[in-house]
This record gives structure tokens, sequence and C-alpha cells, in this order.
């Protein structure tokens, strides 16, 4: 009967798709909840304290729902806390880095994160060396694409605004997500504004919220960018509606506080 | 097979038996065998039969009707799971009955039915989400939309959000569109927005998203900011089939995992049919947006166009671009053409917008658009200040579609800009040709009025006089019979027929209330009749009436200077002072107080009252040195430096006594200027720096007015000096080398004081860095936009200097010829400017080259160092310049007595030119005999 009410029980049952599982080459699966990992290999007790290991290397991939502190990080990120999203992320950017290549790992996610928190604290060189081991490890095109943007917005952390502007051309020679694009724009943005060449610079803010309109975590971003061209071009209209556009419309980030804060010296 | 029917006997196997097998069947995938099993269960105990001890009647129907519904026998899932909740109302089981109840009706079509199976079933905890969600489908189905956005709102509100959520948000905005509840929609589609990555169908969104932008953008009034949300949403063809692919994998890899389960319930099952339902949409929806060529130029033509409708010309513009780039010959290029030069016109972009405008006359000629657009850009361009380009506009617009609706819009507007840029004659011959093609038009009235006006400032008194006669007669309630009446009184005037004058204006101010807006303006010219009658106290009565009318600036301060003229003339400097003080106080804020300041500080002079006059110029000044904005400060600055530069006047005992020191002289502009609230504040300081170098100036002290001027550039950031002190303060900066910051100056004065009247020291600063650096293009440009936009009113020969040598520098020689013999012949310019134009006029020559030019650059050369010796940069370049032709004549005794005749010249021993003179002197003694020298002549002898 215990089978019968098992089958009943089904009906009812939470399915497992979310399950963290290793798959190994031969297709045989072996839940995380089953194993620990010790060097280079998966461990699992099969009583008594016998011992059965797997190699690392005969994972072929992972089957992992995205990890809660991922999501929990970029919204941090996003809200312009990128200490606390730095400290949320490393344990998943440590935990996933022995899959760092295998399809299903979250190890680009993280590390990306990461990287982009360590920018964001003008911690320029841990920000270099995180960009450049993503560009030398994931397997995601996308992913390396953003550590190339990581490495020129670097530049522009150097004061090397030329540079970042060559680096750029290079990077965007490769077809790129849209986020990508989103972001290779503000760069552009940036260093246009570095130079001063306002006119220049409202022209690639405004590709963001022109073409890449669901863009959301950039949209701030650039709408600050396109505020201060503005000012700088000598628009202080337009610059007072970008600032309250920020304001109205992103009122958590970080930007919006900036934008209060410039707009009240138009 | 557990059941087997004999001949003569029927052996009943054991109903735990049958479960057991049944439940064999379901763990080997045979669903068909374990339902049979099931339903002779189900029947043996409908018989009477009892299930064994634990085992419930409830779960064995649930069973049955669970595995029914897995091989798809829908009626009798459907019967099993009825009669189930025929007995079994609350509960899990109850709860997992009407799941599977629901869906067979649903299966079979019965929506109707399944609707409030479902809505029964949202009380289960367990099924919630999926109850709604099945009931908005089935109500949808079932034609009940207000049943299926119930359950949809009440879904989304507290569902997880995933593709299931995301799913039925699409379809709640689907929903509400059909329902015509657009603003229902907006909120569904923001919702959406911020999940939009578990939204599986994004070709279902883009194509919710442009109807819902098209709906929202059609309705009235138009809800611009939702349609713009919506349009936002919409993904460009290349970024959505990008995405979409990545979404069916994933939906697939669910759909396989679903079914790689080895028990899947009965939610499980639909979920399987759901996602490949779904897969099987999408790529259908793919597939249509992939055959459409013209995709994202739809798409970007309303985005571009919401944008532009709700103020975002700059983004507009951006996206009209790169519609018209990537899709030249598309069907909206037209309306994408008209809009991107409106867009250029409001972000007072002209050049931009003449470039538009020109590609769009080159790629559709013929199109109905283009007048609108020409009339468009000839309103922006007057709007920017640039005449040239606003009457070219209306010039091609007329003469290319004369019979457009437009045309007779644009001659208005064309005579009002001839008239606006003083070019009266013209201004006449446009209204004319306006009155003549449309004598009835809607705009016949203004240009027949405009033409007598034109007539009128054109100094034809008499015809003017005429012409707004006629128009008083064809339109006697017209809108200028007043302004007509009164310029009449003003061509006699100018006549100078002071009684017609007289009289006209005595009607005039009989027939007009006092508070018409000309009556000022009236009594102002009766003041001027009076005066040129002689009438001087009649006059100054008929002026300060005047005062009490309405007024404008220019108008005001004219009637304010006549009478500080008819005052001072009469020697009432009191009078005048008291009168510009009355003014002072009752306009505190108004422009002119500066003014009044200069005026008391003058005035008071003139009595003697010099420290008087100091103290209330201070006083005044104080109120505004703050501000950067007033530059008229700098004005009254240098009027109270100049009284404080005087010297002091002999005592009684007739001893003069000695100057103040520039201390004491400092002091003094720090007690006048500064106070206890404004002490720190940099504009203060950087006035107070000024005042003192004006005085250093009056009093020969160079020096000293450069250390001050120089502490402004050094020590205040540009944001905090006036126009006038940014171009006073970048040019010294300039000459003492410090480029960058005599950059920071004009930048700050061309961006954030473009109108001012300093703001040609910005542009022709910027033209001399740019020259400097050798950016020849950008030093013309800014040289040319220091006479074109700033109007060059300081710094009108230093920009054609500036745009000449930038031309002879670019190669440019006959253009650059031209500005340097229009310099040459300036008398008003003669100086430095002459020296160096008759000295590039030499070398352009020089480029030229040819012995007959030769000859021409060695007159100009020698002209500079006969003729203009003061100025011994250009004679020492002239000097050698002509040594050097000389020898390219083959002259070289000449040359060489030119080259001598130079270094006897000890002033143009520092200069670099006459060490190149010794070198050639040396090399050329070698070749020359010195009795050739002698019998030659050369240089200035």
């Amino acid at each position: 009967m215990k089978s019968l009410f098992c089958a009943l029980a089904a009906l009812v049952a939470v399915s497992p798709l979310c399950a963290q599982r290793y798959i190994l080459r031969d297709n045989r699966v072996l839940n995380h909840a089953d194993v620990t990992l010790k060097g280079a290999n998966l461990v699992r007790v099969i009583g008594d304290g016998a011992e059965i290991s797997y190699p690392i290397s005969q994972v072929a991939r992972l089957d992992w729902p995205e990890p809660e502190d991922i999501e929990q990080a970029r919204q941090l990120f996003a809200a312009g806390k990128a200490t606390e999203a730095e400290e949320k992320i490393t344990p998943i950017y440590r935990q996933f880095a022995p899959f760092s290549k295998l399809p299903g790992s979250w190890w680009s996610d993280a590390a990306l994160i990461r990287a982009r928190a360590l920018l964001a604290q003008e911690k320029r060189e841990e920000a270099e060396r995180a960009a450049r081991e993503l560009m030398s490890t994931s397997a995601d095109p996308d992913t390396v694409v953003a550590a190339q943007l990581i490495m020129a917005r670097v530049q522009m952390l150097l004061d090397k605004p030329d540079i970042a502007d060559a680096m750029l051309d290079e990077i965007m020679r490769k077809d790129a997500s849209s986020e990508i694009e989103a972001r290779a724009a503000i760069l552009r943005g940036d260093i246009a504004f570095a130079r001063k060449e306002f006119e220049k610079a409202i022209e690639f803010y405004l590709q963001v919220p022109a073409f890449y309109g669901t863009e959301e975590a950039v949209m701030p971003l650039a709408l600050l960018g396109s505020a201060r061209s503005y000012r700088g071009y000598g628009d202080t209209a337009r610059a007072e509606r970008a600032y309250l556009d920020i304001m109205v419309t992103y009122p958590d980030s970080p930007e919006a506080a900036i934008a209060k804060t410039e707009s009240a010296t138009l | 097979m557990v059941a087997v029917a004999g001949v003569h006997a029927q052996i009943q196997v054991p109903l735990p038996m049958i479960l057991g097998e049944a439940d064999a069947a379901i763990k080997a995938r045979k669903a068909a065998d374990a339902a049979a099993l099931l339903d002779m269960v189900l029947d043996r105990v409908a018989k009477g039969e009892a299930l064994p001890p634990g085992v419930s009647l409830a779960n064995v129907q649930l069973l049955a009707a669970n595995t029914h519904f897995q091989v798809q026998n829908y009626p009798r899932a459907e019967a099993v799971a009825k009669e189930l909740l025929k007995t079994t109302t609350t509960g899990l089981a109850a709860g997992d009955g009407r799941l599977v109840l629901g869906l067979s009706l649903a299966l079979q079509d019965k929506f109707a039915e399944a609707v409030p199976v479902f809505a029964a079933l949202e009380e289960s905890t367990t099924h919630r989400d999926k109850a709604l969600m099945y009931r908005s489908m089935a109500a949808q189905q079932s034609n009940q939309p207000e049943v299926a956005i119930d359950a949809l709102n009440r879904l989304l509100a507290s569902a997880p959000r995933d593709a299931d959520w995301a799913d039925s948000a699409l379809t709640l905005i689907s929903l509400q569109l059909q329902q015509g509840n657009l603003p229902a929609a907006r909120r569904g589609l923001e919702l959406l927005r911020g999940s939009l990555n578990t939204v599986d169908n994004l070709a279902g969104l883009n194509v919710l998203g442009l109807q819902l932008g098209d709906s929202l953008l059609n309705s009235n009034p138009p809800d611009l900011a939702g349609a713009l949300t919506a349009y936002r949403t919409v993904l460009p063809r290349a970024d959505l089939v990008r995405l979409q692919k990545q979404r069916i994998a994933r939906m697939e890899a669910l759909a396989a995992r679903y079914k790689a389960l080895s028990q899947s319930s009965v939610s499980e099952s639909d979920a399987v049919r759901r996602v490949e339902a779904r897969v099987a949409a999408t790529k259908q929806a793919l597939e249509e947006i992939g055959k459409r060529a013209d995709y994202d130029a739809t798409l970007f033509y309303r985005l571009g166009h919401t944008f532009l409708q709700r103020g975002g010309a700059w983004e507009a513009a951006i996206i009209f671009e790169r519609l018209l780039k990537e899709y030249p010959q598309a069907e909206e290029r037209e309306l994408a053409f008209a809009e991107l030069v409106r867009a250029y016109a409001d972000t007072g972009r002209v050049d931009r917008m003449r470039t538009a405008l020109d590609e769009f006359m080159r790629a559709t000629p013929d199109s109905k658009l283009l007048p609108q657009a020409l009339y468009v850009a000839a309103q922006a361009a007057y709007d920017r200040g640039r005449a040239d380009m606003q009457l070219e506009f209306l010039q091609v617009g007329i003469s290319r579609y004369p019979e457009a609706e437009m045309t007779e819009f644009m001659m208005l507007m064309q005579a009002n800009a001839h008239f606006s840029g003083s070019r009266f004659e013209e201004a006449r011959e446009s209204a004319d040709a306006y009155v003549t093609k449309y004598p009835e038009g809607r705009f016949a009235e203004d240009a027949f009025y405009l033409r007598a006006m034109a007539t009128l400032v054109l100094g034809r008194a008499s015809d003017a006089i005429k012409e707004i006669n006629e128009y008083l007669a064809k339109y006697p309630e017209g809108r200028f019979v007043a302004d007509g009446r009164y310029r009449i009184a003003a061509a006699q005037y100018a006549m100078q027929d002071y009684d017609a004058a007289e009289r006209q204006l005595d009607s005039w101010l009989s027939d007009y209330s006092s508070d018409h807006h000309q009556r000022g303006e009236a009594l102002s010219t009766q003041g001027d009749v009076y005066a040129g009658q002689g009438r001087v106290e009649d006059a100054i009565k008929s002026y300060r009436a005047a005062l009490d009318g309405s007024l404008s600036d220019d108008q005001l301060g004219y009637v304010l200077d006549e009478l500080t003229k008819h005052y001072q003339s009469k020697r009432d400097f009191n009078t005048a002072a008291v009168m510009w003080e009355n003014f002072a106080r009752e306009r505190p804020d108004h422009p002119f107080v500066i003014n009044a300041a200069y005026w008391i500080g003058r005035l008071r002079a003139r009595e003697g009252k010099v420290e008087e006059a100091i103290g209330q110029m201070g006083e005044i000044a104080r109120r505004y040195i703050t501000d950067p904005n007033r530059d008229a400060v700098e004005r009254l600055l240098t009027q109270m430096a100049s009284l404080l530069a005087r010297n002091p006047r002999p005592g009684p005992d007739g001893v003069r006594p000695p100057p103040p020191s520039p201390e004491q002289i400092a002091a003094r502009i720090e007690r006048e200027l500064v106070s206890g609230e404004n002490h720190r504040q940099p504009t203060v300081k950087a006035r107070v720096l000024f005042t003192e170098a004006e005085v250093a100036s009056l009093r020969k002290n160079t020096d000293l007015r450069d250390r001050l001027l120089g502490r402004i550039g050094d020590e205040i950031a540009p944001e905090h000096l006036s126009p006038g002190l940014l171009g006073r303060v970048g040019d010294l900066l300039r000459e003492q080398g410090k480029l960058d910051r005599a950059r920071a100056c004009y930048d700050h004065l061309v961006l954030r004081y473009p109108r001012s009247m300093y703001a040609d020291f910005g542009y022709v600063g910027l033209g001399e860095l740019a020259y400097i650096a050798g950016d020849y293009d950008s030093a013309l440009v800014y040289f040319t936009n220091a006479i074109d936009r700033a109007g060059a009113r300081f710094k009108l020969l230093e920009a054609t200097l500036g745009q000449a040598k930038t031309l002879l520098a670019n190669n440019r020689l006959d253009a650059a010829k031209d500005l340097f013999e229009q310099i040459a012949s300036n008398r008003a310019w003669r100086g430095e400017a002459t020296a160096q134009s008759i000295y590039s006029l030499g070398e352009i020559l020089l480029k030229r080259g040819g012995s007959e030019n030769l000859a021409q650059a060695q007159a100009h050369f020698q002209r500079v160092f006969i003729s203009y010796k003061k100025f011994t940069p250009w004679v020492a370049k002239a000097y050698l310049n002509s040594g050097q032709t000389f020898e390219r004549l083959g002259q070289n005794p000449e040359a060489l007595n030119t080259y001598r005749e130079m270094l006897r010249d000890e002033r143009l021993h520092p200069f670099p030119e006459t060490a190149r003179a010794r070198e050639r002197i040396a090399v050329l003694e070698l070749q020359v005999p010195a009795s050739a020298t002698a019998a030659s002549t050369g240089g200035a002898s």
C-alpha cells in the first residue's frame, strides 16, 4: 500500500525542477546534497564511512537553479551598494569556481557582478584582475565582452579616455547583447563628456533610452550622463528635465540622489 | 492480467492485488492499463465490495481520474472526478479532483463549465495560482473577458514571477487592449517591464507593445508617456530573434525536463502542453516578424515620432538618423526626414538641420512634406539668430513650391525676416509680392502694413504716410490703426514737419486712453517734436509724462537719456541726478539701475561732489556685485574707477595733496564694494580686483593692472566671473601663455553666456587657441562665430584678422586676400592690423610665385618696414621676406643690402628673423663683391 500512497502523493508533489545536481559525462546524476567537494573531487559517503569519489573533470554540466544570492547581489549593486554586493556575491563566485567553464554553472554571472562591484568601488587593480579572469575563463561570449568593457572603463579611471575609446572600437566589432551595447554607449558618452564634446556625449547617452528601452539597469546612469551633458552644452531646461526623470522614474537608484544634488545647483 | 472471466466461473482477484498491479502499471508508465484496473476497482466498490483498510475511495477515484487524464480520456476523467466531488468537497483530494475535472472539461472545450470548477479550486492553497490561471484561460475561451481579467489580476498580484506569470501578464494586457481599457493595459505592461527576463514569448510581447503603443498614441488625448513605454518594450528585429531563440531553447529544455520526470502530475502534464504550445506560437510569431523587412523601420518611426511629440527631440533625431541610414528606402522615410528636420529644429542644431533638409530634398524632391519642413527650418534658423539660413530656406520654399499651402506663410515670414534684418527694401518687395499674390490672404493686412513700415524705415516718409493712409482706409478697424496713426506723426517728425506732427500727436493722445500701450512712445515723440521746435521745457514735460506710460527698455533708456541731455544743457545737474536717484529707488531691480548709478556718479561729479558720487555708486554696485550675470556692473565700476583715479583737488591753501597710493585706493574700493555678507564671495573679490586694475590702468600703471587682472585669472574660477571679466581675464591669461586657464574662461563665456555682449571675446579667444594649436578648421569656425553669432561688438577686427590668417594658413589664398585687403583699407583699424595685413598680402603673392607676383610681394614687404616701423614684429618679418624675395629674384646685392639695413635697426635684434638675416649675410658676402652692394639699392633705401 505504501507504493500506492506514493503514487497518489505524486499528484500534488512539488516537482524536482529546482534540484541542484551535477550531471556526469556518463549521464549519471549526483545531487548536490549528497556530495561534498574535496579537492578536485566530489565525494559521496555511502555508509560506514566509505566514500566514492567523482573527479570534477567527470562533471559534464550542472543542473542548478539560479542562486538567490545572485539576484540579491544584482539588486544591491543596482541600489549603489557595491561593497555589500561584493560581499554577497563572493561566496557564490568561489562556490562555482571549480565549475567555471561548465554549462549550467553560475560562475560567470557571479564573477561579472563581482568585477562590476569592484569597479564601482574604484578598486582599479582588483577590477582589472577580475575582468582579465573573466576574459580568460568565461565560456559565455557576452560575459567576455562585458569583461572587456570593464577593462575599457578601468582606462577611464586612469584618465585615459583615448585608450578606452580605442578599446571600445575593438570590442564593438563583435556582435553583442543589447545590454552590452547600452553599456558601451554610456562609456562612449563618458569619453565624449571627458573631452567636453557635449553634443556628442548627449547623442551617445541617449542611445540608451532611444534603442535600449528595456535595459532598466543602466537607464539611470545614461540619463544622468545626458543631464550632465545637456548642462555642459548649455541646455539647462533639458538638463533639469533629465534630472527630474531620474528622480521620478528611478527614485531608489543611486543616480537619483546625485540628480537631486546636481539639479539643485542648476 | 488479474481478472479472468471463465466460462463457468469467475475468479475474483482481491482488490489489494488489483491496486498493487495498478501501481506497478503506473510506475511502468502503462497508464492505460492502470486506468482499466482502477476502473475495475471502482466498479467493484460501487457494487458493494470494500476497499482494503487504509485505502480511501476518494484516493482511488482521484488516482483513476488522474490516470484517465494522462491517457487523454477526458470524458472518463471528468466522470470519475465528478463522482469524487459528490462525496469529497473539502481537503487535498477535493482540490486535486477539481484540478483534474476543470482541466478535463477545458480539454473537451467545455470552457464555460470549467470556469466555476476553477473558481472553486481557488480555495485550495496548493492550487490557487494554477486555478486562477486556468480560470482566466477558460473564461477567455468562453467569452467571459471580465471573469478572465479578474482572475488574472488576482493571479498577478500574488503568484511568483515566473514564465507562467509573464504569460498571464501578456494575456491580461491583450484582454485589456481588446476591452479598450488602455490605462489598465498600460499598467499591465509597466508591471511586466519589471520582470522582462521571465517572458518567454518575446515575439508576442513585441506585437502587444506595438498594438498598445499605437492605441495609446491615437487615444484622445494621446497618452504619449504610455505609448513611449510600450514602444520601448519592443525589441528591434535582430535583438528579438537572438533573444527569442535563447528563450525557445530554454522552454524546450524545460519541457524535456518535465517529460523526463518518472511520474508526472496533471498540472505538469498540462505545463508540458502549455510550454509546447508557447514554443509553437513563438516560433510562428518569430517567423512572421522575420518576413517583415520593414519591421525595424516601422518601430523606429513610431519611437522617434513619440519621442518628438513628447519633447524628446534629441532622442528623436538619433532614431530618425538611424532609420534613414539603415532603411533608406523605407516607406516611412518621408515622414522620418520631415520629423528629423523638426527634431534638429527643436534642439536648435541648425547646421545638422540644414544637412537633414538637404538630404530630404535630394532623396524625395517632390515630397509634399518639404514645404512644411522648410517653414519649420526657417523658423528655427530665425530662433537661433541665423537670418541668412532662414532667408535661404524661405527662398527655396517660395521658389520651388509656389503653389504649396505653406508658401503663403513663408512669404509673410520672408517679409518679416527681411524687416527684422534691417533689409527694408527687400522687406518691402516681399510684402508687396505677398499682397499681389494673396490680396485677400489670411495675412494680407499684416503684409499691407509691413510694406508701409518698410517704406517708413527706408526714410521715404512721404510715401510711408501715403501707404499708411491707404492701410487706414482699407482696414479702418484693423489691428494696426493706432500704430499707423502714431507712425504718421513719427514720419512727419522725420520730415521736420513739426506742426503737422504736433497736431497728429495731439489727436492721437486725445483719441486713445491713458493706459494705451503706445502712449509712452507717443509722448516721447511729442517730446522730440517740442525739442525740434526748441521748446525745451515742453519737451521735458512730455518726456517726463512719457515715463509714466509703458515704455520698452530701449524707449525708457532713450527718454532718460534725452531728459539727462536737456537737463545738462540747462546745467541742471541736480535735477538730472535726482531723476536717476528716484529711478534707482523706485525700480531697484530694473537693469537700468546700474546705468542710474553711472549717471548719478557722473552728474554729481560734474557738481564737484566726487565723494558723494563714489558713495552712491558703491551703494548701488553692492546690490548686484555678487551676481556674475549682471555684466553692466563692470561699466559702473569703470566709471567709479575713473573718479577714484583722479588726483585730489588743491586744498584751501592751494596745495594739492599727494595722490593716494595703490594700497589706499585698494582700501577705499574695498570699503565701497565689500560688505559683511559678501566679503568671501569670489565674484566680489574679482570685481574689487578689477576696479583696482581699472584705476591702475587710468594711472598708466600697466604692470599693476596686469598683476591685478592676473590674480583674477589665477585665484578665481571662471564660473564666478561675469562675461566681461571672463573675456578680459581670458585674453590676459592667453598673453601670459596660460592657455588652459584662458580656454576655461573662453569656454565658460561662450557656453554660459552665449548671448552676452562680450561673447565675441570667447569665440575670438578660442579661435586664437585653435590657431596656435594648428587646428585651422576649428579656428575658422570660432572666428566666424564671433562675427555671425556674437555680433563681434568688441572684437570685429580680431575676428576678421583671425579669419584672414586662418584662411591663409589653410592656403585659401583668394578668400584670405579679400579679408586682408578689407582690413588694410579700413581707416578705423589703421595700426598693427594694417601692418600685418599688408605683410600677409605680400605673403600671399609670395606663395603664388612668378616674377610678377614676387615683385608685387616685394613692394608689400617694403611698405611694411617703411610705413609701419612702429610694429617691430612685422617689420622684422617684412625685412627677412624682402631679402629672401630679392634672393629668389636673383638680386643678391639688393638682398644683402636689405639684410644689413635690418641689422642696423637695434629694435629688431631680439627677433629670430634677425638671426636668420645674419646667416644670409654671411652666405651672400661670399658671393657678392663689395662693389656690387655699394652700387645696388635695397631695403628702405
